[in-house]
């Protein structure tokens, strides 16, 4: 450890300290100290910092991203940090023309964004984080440009991957893009085949997950179809080693709806919604999967209106209100239900009757590759 | 064999002396280590690097936390959400210096001691002083010197859309 030696009366702060500090900092200030010596834009640039800060970020600050589906300002998020500040962030940085797009999910602070559209004019997808303002193109691929898709990010082999489905009952097409490799190709469509995807994905821990129905035919004894009886699963691809596996649902009780992917305490959980019989008051259960089994780990107080539950973050449950009507200004259109205590907290984001996809999302450093690529483009 | 121990005195680096419980003294993992280590028999610890004004600082600090601590303890077992933002309190008004430089060598002193709860706080107090501060304030705080040539300063404001004042 380092003795003050100073000249003037500001002291000497080892490389370690100055690295504790600088992680604590928001994307928005690290990016302006880059031009403050090389020294600390070599520091702020170095993998294990962006690593570090990212560590941090998730666990001090994580933040919520709300996407209007239909707004004045289709090209515009909003972002929800830990101290209930929302502020809007670009869908697409630096890339004005684009009339909109949509997340198709957040990993790590990287937001993959649909932009395809039927002139087919640019590449369909972008990679992109808005905190440091970086943007890249992924190239379009030779095989089917529609489908499920989904995004996510494995530690064990370090990579940012692009899943894309295309299944029916008679034809099944995966295509998955690796960030490091910058190319797409085929992949097994295993479990997946014959099976139908009912949900957009959600990602976690090193998986993407889609809701699924698959039909179990019966046949009589020449091979006719006869009869058949379809359950929900979920459907999960494992980022790392790219085949699909299929998860057993919970026991839901008949009059659930609304099943949406999340997580609570790094395990896959599920939120779903109850009407209450002859009222317009719902609850929200959260379950959670804990080896191959779903247990109820909490069930909310009723509220009275519809609410469509969407995510967990920092001990809450976030909702939207599905009013199924026109919403006055000052009405909320976010609801929070605490896991803990089961209070709720009620507010808007961007106008009362915007309804928002809403995903968990952390501001971080990590580098997507790029702006030159888009060149050609412009 | 050495006596139970009560207290130790430090010393700082102006030679003025600091009586310490061991339970204070606990909070840090170099005192920590002479403490448990029956080999050493301590009457005094110099501080070279702590001047008395900040030691005085680091002391209290480390009495209220270890106070707390045995607070906690006797109420068996976790502190109640209300005690924690307690603590969070004191320890965000005991982190309200009046000259910036004690703040950084409160951070140095807390480091050179190993009381991790003291150099998280300093460091996020630190954090949160600087978050919105032009890279020519950044400069003057840390002692730091503009080493990009103009031609790098032209790129990265560019870049980064920031200026470097």
């Amino acid at each position: 450890m380092k003795k003050i030696v100073s000249d003037d009366d500001v002291p000497f702060l080892s490389e370690e300290i100055i690295f504790n500090i600088l992680k604590r900092l928001p994307a928005k200030s690290l990016i302006r100290f880059q031009c403050v010596c090389k020294h600390w834009k070599n520091l702020i640039e170095s993998p294990s910092f962006v690593a570090n800060h990212l560590h941090h970020s998730t666990h001090q600050s994580p933040c919520l991203l709300f996407e209007p589906y239909d707004s004045d300002a289709p090209s515009n998020l909003y972002l929800l940090d830990c101290e209930m500040q929302a502020r809007q962030v670009p869908k697409h940085p630096l890339i004005d023309y684009l009339e909109s797009g949509w997340v198709i999910g957040s990993s790590n602070g990287l937001l993959c964004v649909d932009i395809s559209d039927d002139r087919a004019s640019h590449p369909a997808l972008l990679l992109c984080n808005p905190a440091i303002r970086e943007v890249r193109p992924v190239p379009t691929t030779s095989g089917v440009i529609t489908g499920y898709i989904g995004f996510g990010f494995s530690p064990i082999v370090n990579d940012y991957k692009i899943v894309r489905i295309y299944v029916n009952e008679m034809f099944g097409n995966v295509e998955v893009y690796s960030v490091k490799t910058g190319s797409w190709k085929g992949v097994e469509v295993g479990i997946l085949d014959g099976l139908e995807i009912t949900s957009c994905s959600f990602t976690a821990n090193g998986d993407i997950f889609w809701f699924g129905f698959t039909l179990e035919e019966e046949e009589d004894e020449i091979g006719y179809i006869v009869g058949g009886n379809g359950h929900h699963v979920i459907i999960s691809f494992d980022i790392a080693m790219e085949v699909f596996t299929l998860l057993p649902m919970p026991n839901l009780p008949p009059e659930s709806h609304q099943n949406r992917l999340t997580t609570y305490e790094n395990k896959l959980a599920m939120l779903s919604y109850r009407g209450i019989e002859n009222s317009k008051s719902s609850l929200i259960d959260l379950w959670v999967m804990e080896g191959w089994s779903w247990t109820k780990k909490y069930t909310s107080n009723p509220y009275p209106c519809f609410l469509d539950p969407m995510t967990v973050w920092r001990n809450e449950i976030v909702c939207r209100i599905s009013a199924g009507r026109e919403m006055e200004n000052d009405e909320p259109n976010t609801i929070l239900l605490n896991l803990t205590t089961k209070e709720v907290t009620e507010f808007t984001v961007g106008r009362s009757h915007n309804a928002h996809c809403i995903f968990n999302y952390v501001e971080s450093l990590v580098p997507v590759g790029g702006m030159k690529l888009f060149a050609m483009y412009v | 064999m050495s006596s139970p121990v009560e207290q130790i005195t430090v010393v700082s680096s102006d030679g003025d002396e600091f009586k310490m419980t061991v339970a204070a003294a606990m909070q840090s993992e170099q005192l920590k280590q002479m403490l448990t280590d029956d080999s050493i028999s301590i009457v005094k610890v110099p501080v070279e690097n702590i001047s008395t004004e900040i030691l005085v600082k680091v002391i209290e600090y480390c009495q209220k936390h270890a106070d707390h601590e045995a607070a906690t303890k006797a109420n068996g077992g976790g502190a109640s959400d209300s005690e924690a933002e307690e603590l969070n309190k004191w320890d965000a008004e005991f982190m309200k210096v009046d000259v910036e430089d004690k703040l950084f060598h409160i951070l140095m002193a807390a480091n050179y001691l190993e009381i991790k709860g003291l150099f998280d706080l300093a460091c996020q107090t630190v954090a949160d002083l600087i978050k919105g501060k032009t890279p020519k304030q950044i400069r003057k705080i840390f002692n730091l010197k503009n080493d990009f040539t103009p031609e790098e300063q032209e790129r990265l404001s560019r870049q980064h859309n920031c200026s470097f004042d």
